[in-house]
Formats: structure tokens, C-alpha cells, sequence
């Protein structure tokens, strides 16, 4: 028979069909894999997390501003201290240090202990009390050293040997502290501040926090006096700060 | 066997081979649709637009954007931000099953860790490189990046969403800065340096001779970028030396040009550097960049708000590059 189209028999036939289905899928198998590690492109993103900033402030008693942190007066004929409540708060914030720095022209030292706050009357086995009156219209407060072993323990950076109410003025602190000044000769060595540094930093534990990681703590800064008999009208610059800590 | 069974045999196997060959060849146009870039093989390197007036054919074979080591595994295996790159307007587009993406991801590095900070994250006072390379494929003078910045904010279940268009979003684009160069400086207070030619939205990476694209998958160039964000707004705007300056500014003393050219961008852009707080920005006082000392003070604590803003809104901040070649 003449015939111009091709004929396969029926087996050949099925061999060729399936050597065909197999080479397609075997294709489109290798098609499909490739594309996974193909990811170039036209654009490149680059990307990177942001900190979280940290908020620290420190306020007056009841939180409020720190324009109301007023320590004044100082009777040095009545007792031999005096004390004053501030407060550190802040947001996100887990561990922090306090430090002082003071100029001396008073012979007074500085002492800070964590305070508590109560309203109305005051514990009875309260170690000394401060009264604040809010400026909110809230009611009077009370604030108080629970213990002795709240006291906040530090030691200074640059005190003359045996003093704690006088500063070197010969020492890396001096140079960081009048740095750019030429002429260092002419200066008081009461004003010389005397920097005190916390031993450790404060932890703020997950009950201070409210649920925006809000926190406030209050301490009570003593300000204690030993050598002065008369109130000499003499006046003195401190800063307390506070600074966000890993540890 | 007689004609009638051969020729019903033909036709059974003629119909399965043909519907076989359909089944294949649709199965490769929709591959090739979805894939629509990444097709190399067995579709052509174009993709065909039509709108009612014209067709526009781009070409997409003349280069592609690489990163080298894409094992940022954070920001890889993570599928909240891939998707919200995805869903972020122009960007960078995940095909989250299939693990396939058009586009390059890299890591902004940072050179910078703080004693006060425990996270990876930037924060003021970062610097770092972003880097990424170019293979050509065909003959190029040049490839242009448009390059905008948007962030993407954080939730408690750590998904993010894009928050490009929010006044965070534009503050990026003023607190971090992205120069061509840089120079190392030494001192007392750690490594520093001075940065010098800043990329203002569009940067033009030039091939030097006819690039290398004679092996099948061509020569990689090296793009790299420095960006800083300063920490504070006098790091701009004085040089050292400058007793109002409590730190190092970013530009050397005697390049005036580059800081003359940021400082007059301040001026005219201060919405992306500035924040008072939802208020008016504080006015900026004079006329040239040479009357800032006349209020810096108050841009300065404009500043710091606004480094305080990114902060508070954006838990991630992504740069975005947008290639096109130049023939």
C-alpha cells in the first residue's frame, strides 16, 4: 500500500509515547527547581532594625517637674542633715546609674537613699521623713528611707586623699573637666566639682513597670553636714543624673 | 493487524502526544507569567505591556542587582517583614512559597555598638556601609538607582506594617544620610570619619571601561555606600574645632562644598530633619547656612525630636534601590 504518512505499530507506538512522556516531565522537572535560587532582580532592599530609644528624666517628688526639686533651706545650726526627695523615671529603660557631681564651697556630703512614698500618716518604723506638698492638688505626701539597705553606695572619682569634701585639681578629671581653658591656675578649688559615682546600677524590676514600660522610682538625696556652725550664706552647684546602663 | 486497529492506534497516540505537548507548553506560559523575570530558559527575557495606546516592552536582560551572601537569616526566613516588603508600594517583591524574589536583599551594616544599648538595632550615632553588586549583561555606561527610604513600624506580635508616608517616614531621608565617600579619621574618642559626596535620591554607579559581561553569568561591580546618622545637629553644621561642637562633625574643615550643600538642603527641606512635637518647626533664622549659629540651639533640639520620633515609631527602616540601565 502507498501511503505517505508514517505508520508505527501499536507497540513501538507505546514505547514511543512513553519515552516521550518521560522526556517532558523530566523537562519540566528540571524547569521548575531552578527557579528557586534565581532571586536576582532590579532592586536591592537594604534593611536594618531600629533601637528603641530610651527615655530617663529625672522630676521632682510626685513625679512632677523638676523645676519643683528645690533645695534650699539648709539650717546648719538645726541637726546635722537635711533631706530631699527627686524621683527618676523613664520608659524603657532596665538598668541605670546615678552619679553627683558637686562643687564644695559647703563642707556637706551627699548621701542618696531609695525612698518610699506614702500618704497621710507615716510607718512607724520609718528611718526619717519628708514632706512634700504636690502642687496637683493631691493630698500632702510623706516619703521615707525603708532600711539602711537602701542606701545607694558610691565612691568618688576625684577627691583629695583623705577628704570627702574637696576635689584634686592635678588629674584626668580636672583636665576633662576645664578642657579648652588656658589659664587653670585661677581656679577655686571649691569649685572644682567633685564627681561621686554609683558601685552599681539600679535595676528597674518588671512590678515598677506599667504596661507602656513607664517607670518611677524615688529617692531621697541627704544632704548631712559635720564641720559648719553658722549658716556663711556660702552656695553650691549639684547635678544628679542619671544614665541608661546595660548592666 | 489490520489498517483500522493501526490507524485508531495512531490517532489514541497522536491525541495523547499532542494533548501532552499542550499540556506542557501552557504549563511553561504560566510559569513563565508568574515568573515573569526570572524565566530565562524557556520564555524570552520580555515582558510585553499593552495599555489602549501603546505596548512597551521592557527588557529586562541587560543587568541584574546581586547580593552576595543572602543569609541574613532575620530578615530572610522572616515572613512578616518579606511580606510587608511585598506589600510596601514599588517595593521588593517575595514570592513567599515558592521562595523566589525579584530583588536583592543586603543588611544596612553597622559599625557602631553602644554600652547603653542592647539591641541590634541603629539608633543616633550609627554608621555604617550598604553594599551590593551590579552584573552587567550587555553593554552599559551606567546603571541609575532611584533610592527612597520608608519604615516599617512594629506591633506586639512583631508583625510590621509599612509606614512610609507618616512624618517618620520622612524624617529618614534627613537623619540618615548617605554619602559616595568617606574618609577615616583618627582620635582619641574611637574611630570617625569625614563623609564627603551625599547621595540625594538618585545614585549613578559608572562602569569604568566596557563592563565584563563575556562569561554567561558576567563580572560583578561592587557597589558600595556609606550612610550616618548623626547624632546630634551641630554635626552638621560646625566643623571641628568649633567650641559649640561637644563631638565630631561629619565633614572634614576644609571641605566646605559638601557641607555648604547639606546645610543649604537643611534649609530648604527642614520637615525631614525637624520635629516640635506635632507644632510649628521652629523658623530657622537667616538666610544662609552661615546664620544657623543663630538659633541652632532650638534646630537642634528640633533634631533630637525627631531622632526621638523615628525611634518611638519605626522598628524597622529599609532603603530601597530601583535600578535602570544606561546604554
Amino acid at each position: 500500500m502507498k501511503s505517505n504518512r508514517l505508520i508505527i505499530s501499536g507497540e513501538r507506538a507505546v514505547r514511543i509515547a512513553r519515552t516521550v512522556i518521560v522526556v517532558l516531565l523530566a523537562l519540566l522537572v528540571c524547569a521548575v527547581p531552578t527557579y528557586s535560587w534565581f532571586y536576582v532582580g532590579r532592586r536591592a532592599v537594604a534593611i536594618t532594625p531600629v533601637s528603641n530609644p530610651t527615655a530617663l528624666y529625672i522630676s521632682a517628688a510626685n513625679k512632677e517637674d523638676i523645676s519643683y526639686l528645690d533645695l534650699s533651706g539648709i539650717d546648719v545650726t538645726n541637726g546635722t542633715y537635711k533631706d530631699y526627695v527627686f524621683c527618676i523615671r523613664g520608659n524603657n529603660v532596665w538598668n541605670y546609674m546615678l552619679q553627683l557631681a558637686y562643687t564644695t564651697n559647703n563642707q556637706f556630703t551627699f548621701e542618696i537613699y531609695r525612698a518610699e512614698m506614702t500618704t497621710g500618716s507615716v510607718p512607724g518604723s520609718a528611718i526619717g521623713t519628708v514632706l512634700y506638698v504636690p502642687h496637683d492638688g493631691t493630698a500632702d505626701q510623706y516619703y521615707y528611707i525603708p532600711n539602711a539597705a537602701s542606701q545607694v553606695t558610691g565612691h568618688f572619682l576625684n577627691n583629695r586623699s583623705g577628704s570627702d569634701t574637696l576635689a584634686k585639681d592635678n588629674d584626668a578629671y580636672h583636665d576633662d573637666t576645664y578642657s579648652g581653658y588656658a589659664d587653670t591656675a585661677y581656679i577655686n578649688q571649691y569649685a572644682e566639682p567633685l564627681y561621686w559615682h554609683a558601685d552599681t546600677a539600679i535595676n528597674v524590676l518588671n512590678e515598677d513597670m506599667d504596661y507602656l514600660n513607664n517607670f518611677f522610682h524615688y529617692y531621697i538625696l541627704r544632704v548631712r553636714w559635720s564641720n559648719e556652725k553658722q549658716n556663711d550664706r556660702e552656695t553650691d552647684i549639684i547635678y544628679i543624673s542619671a544614665r541608661n546602663s546595660t548592666s | 493487524m489490520t489498517n483500522g486497529k493501526n490507524k485508531k492506534s495512531i490517532l489514541i497516540l497522536v491525541g495523547s502526544f499532542a494533548s501532552l505537548v499542550i499540556v506542557f507548553v501552557v504549563l511553561l506560559l504560566a510559569v513563565g507569567y508568574s515568573f515573569n523575570r526570572t524565566l530565562g530558559w524557556f520564555a524570552a527575557n520580555k515582558q510585553v505591556t499593552a495599555d489602549d495606546m501603546s505596548v512597551t516592552i521592557y527588557d529586562f536582560s541587560t543587568f541584574e542587582i546581586y547580593v552576595a551572601n543572602d543569609d541574613m537569616t532575620e530578615f530572610a526566613n522572616n515572613d512578616d517583614i518579606l511580606t510587608h516588603l511585598n506589600n510596601h508600594e514599588n517595593a521588593f517583591q517575595q514570592n513567599i512559597t515558592s521562595n523566589t524574589r525579584v530583588g536583592a536583599l543586603c543588611q544596612m551594616k553597622s559599625e557602631v555598638v553602644s554600652s547603653e544599648i542592647d539591641d541590634d538595632g541603629i539608633f543616633p550615632g550609627s554608621y555604617g556601609t550598604i553594599t551590593f553588586d551590579i552584573i552587567p549583561k550587555a553593554e552599559l555606561t551606567s546603571v541609575t538607582f532611584d533610592i527612597s527610604y520608608f519604615g516599617l513600624t512594629g506591633t506586639n506580635s512583631g508583625v510590621a506594617d509599612a509606614a512610609s508616608d507618616s512624618l517618620a517616614g520622612g524624617m529618614l531621608s534627613g537623619h540618615l544620610l548617605m554619602f559616595e565617600d568617606r574618609t577615616p579619621i583618627s582620635g582619641s574618642d574611637g574611630p570617625h570619619y569625614y563623609y564627603s559626596d551625599r547621595v540625594n535620591g538618585t545614585y549613578t554607579y559608572t562602569f569604568g571601561a566596557s563592563p565584563d559581561f563575556t562569561d554567561s553569568y558576567g563580572e560583578h561591580y561592587t557597589v558600595t555606600l556609606y550612610w550616618v546618622w548623626p547624632a546630634t545637629f551641630d554635626q552638621m553644621i560646625f566643623n571641628d574645632g568649633d567650641a559649640r561642637l561637644h563631638s565630631r562633625s561629619i565633614f572634614s574643615p576644609s571641605d566646605t562644598t559638601s557641607s555648604s550643600e547639606l546645610q543649604t538642603y537643611i534649609i530648604a527641606n527642614n520637615e525631614y530633619f525637624l520635629y516640635n512635637s506635632g507644632k510649628t518647626l521652629i523658623p530657622f533664622l537667616g538666610t544662609d547656612h552661615a546664620d544657623f549659629e543663630l538659633n541652632y540651639a532650638d534646630l537642634s533640639g528640633e533634631y533630637n525630636e525627631g531622632d526621638q520620633l523615628i525611634g518611638e515609631s519605626v522598628r524597622y527602616v529599609a532603603v530601597l534601590f530601583e535600578a535602570t540601565a544606561n546604554e
